[in-house]
């Protein structure tokens, strides 16, 4: 009886054991599939362009989304990706410099906005769009931003505050979240009403949030360069390249544009 | 895509926790036994996890198995890849994190089992790993099970160090929890709504299981003092 459950114990391990040695499954499956790594900005346009990607090119892809300094950290310890979408230039120089991204691959694919966006009940007028000015106003306590030290986006709404000299006063209004992702998911929410976040994703913040956002001026934050790169690494080169020059292409200019970069 | 989270986490689960519980029959059975001068220390080495910060284990994880490291070097070699943000790291974190919830019911189990007990296997002269296995392995099957669904019920919660030490990659080491999150933050919450409702029959299921196992060990306890 002992012996018997000793037995059975011993044979589900073993059996466990030798799953887990082919993961579980779907990875494995016969066709490579593309590994992304992608700074939060994308999410809402990202899925309509692999979408189309797949459909040309039979190469599914699958995306883990951060900032763009947690996917770095990532990298920079030989996480499995091919290839990495980041929210900046500087990003992919650093790794490039390290010898883990392929620094012929680096290209720059679109160029980020970054707005202001304020939640309905905090606008004025039906049709008034926020300005800098307005989230001085007190009855604003709490401002939502992407954390600086690993979101570039966050980094580009301190660096703009700090040059208006308005940063010292709003300092302790501010709200850090993970990624642009966890700021748009604090608007959302309810939980803040006022944050800063990429054209993309207030854009896609509007559909379901009542609110409005407005472009910060370009001499405060001007547009982000966002660059790709291959990850050196990568045991699918030739479908990761396929992929950025696809990202680079035409089409994926258009849904681009069409999505609020420039 | 929520079948590959669900795999991740049930196969993630049930490896850590069984594993843990052959673990946790040496480890105990040393703490409570051994009598030595080191077994306190070892007990609060192995709880060190119960308080650090997810996030700080999946840290330290990060940078011990660093490709800078020596170590690190050494298992790239070994498996082809780096540890973490592998299936294989998941499961060492895991197993880390895990070990105070699985070890600790299994040393308590341990602890009550009356010292008379042990003597009279002695005295008729059983060897001391034949008294374990025969006499105290047996009489501790209660806490061993609450150590392995505890084990079980914890890794299934997991959030930090998954995240640190996984990378969130979909199929691979993207578990339910990190998909609620990604689901959540993705605008797509009707998505995270699966995740969700499945973390929660999970944990309400390991609970469960967890009062009917003390329930039994409670009544045989009733038995055992009514006979007795």
């Amino acid at each position: 009886m002992k012996n018997r459950t000793a037995t059975r114990i011993a044979l589900v391990t073993l059996l466990a054991i030798l799953l887990s040695g082919s993961g579980p499954g779907v990875a494995m499956a016969a066709p490579p599939v593309l590994h992304v790594a992608a700074a939060a900005d994308l999410i809402p346009v990202l899925p309509t362009l692999l979408k189309k990607f797949t459909a040309e090119t039979h190469i599914p892809v699958r995306v883990s989304y951060g900032a763009s300094g947690e996917e770095a950290l990532a990298i920079r310890h030989h996480a499995p990706y091919d290839l990495f979408l980041a929210a900046d230039a500087l990003y992919p120089d650093r790794l490039a410099k390290a010898g883990l991204l392929d620094k012929s691959s680096i290209k720059t694919y679109a160029k980020g906005v970054l707005v202001l966006w304020v939640s309905r009940p905090f606008l004025t007028g039906p049709k008034t769009l926020p300005d800098l000015s307005l989230i001085e106003e007190i009855s604003i306590r709490k401002i939502a931003i992407a954390n600086p030290r690993i979101a570039p986006y966050g980094k580009a709404t301190i660096d703009c505050l700090r040059s208006r000299k308005m940063w010292p006063r709003l300092r302790s209004k501010a709200v850090f979240g993970n990624s642009l992702a966890q700021v748009a998911w604090d608007l959302k929410t309810g939980s803040v009403f006022a944050g800063f976040l990429s054209k993309a994703q207030a854009m896609a913040l509007s559909k379901t949030t009542a609110g409005g956002f407005s472009p910060l001026p370009a001499g405060c934050a001007p547009p982000l360069a966002q660059t790709l790169a291959v990850v050196s690494r990568s045991h699918h080169k030739k479908a990761a390249l396929r992929l950025e020059s696809f990202l680079l292409g035409k089409v994926a200019r258009e849904i681009f544009q069409s999505h609020g970069y420039e | 895509m929520i079948h590959s989270a669900l795999a991740v986490t049930v196969m993630l689960s049930l490896l850590t926790a069984t594993l843990l519980s052959l673990a946790s029959l040496p480890f105990a059975g040393w703490i409570v036994f051994s009598g030595s001068r080191f077994a306190g220390l070892l007990e609060s080495t192995l709880t060190l996890t119960l308080v650090l910060p997810p996030a700080v284990l999946g840290y330290l994880l990060l940078v011990i198995f660093s490709p800078e490291t020596p170590l690190g070097r050494l298992t790239e070699r070994l498996l082809g890849h780096p540890l973490p943000f592998s299936f294989l790291g998941l499961l060492v974190a895991s197993l880390l994190y895990s070990l105070p919830f699985s070890v600790q019911p299994v040393a308590q189990a341990f602890r009550q089992i009356p010292p008379a007990t042990l003597e009279t296997a002695r005295m008729l002269g059983a060897p001391p790993l034949s008294t374990f296995f025969r006499v105290v392995v047996p009489q501790s099957l209660s806490g061993i099970a609450t150590g392995w669904i505890l084990g079980f019920a914890h890794t299934v919660g997991e959030f930090g160090v998954v995240m640190m030490v996984g990378g969130n990659i979909p199929g691979k080491t993207r578990t339910l929890s990190l998909k609620a999150y990604d689901d959540l933050l993705s605008m797509r919450p009707e998505g995270a709504w699966n995740s969700v409702l499945l973390l929660v029959a999970f944990s309400l299921a390991s609970l469960f299981a967890l009062n009917v196992v003390r329930g039994r060990s409670g009544r045989k306890d009733a038995a055992g003092l009514s006979r007795g």
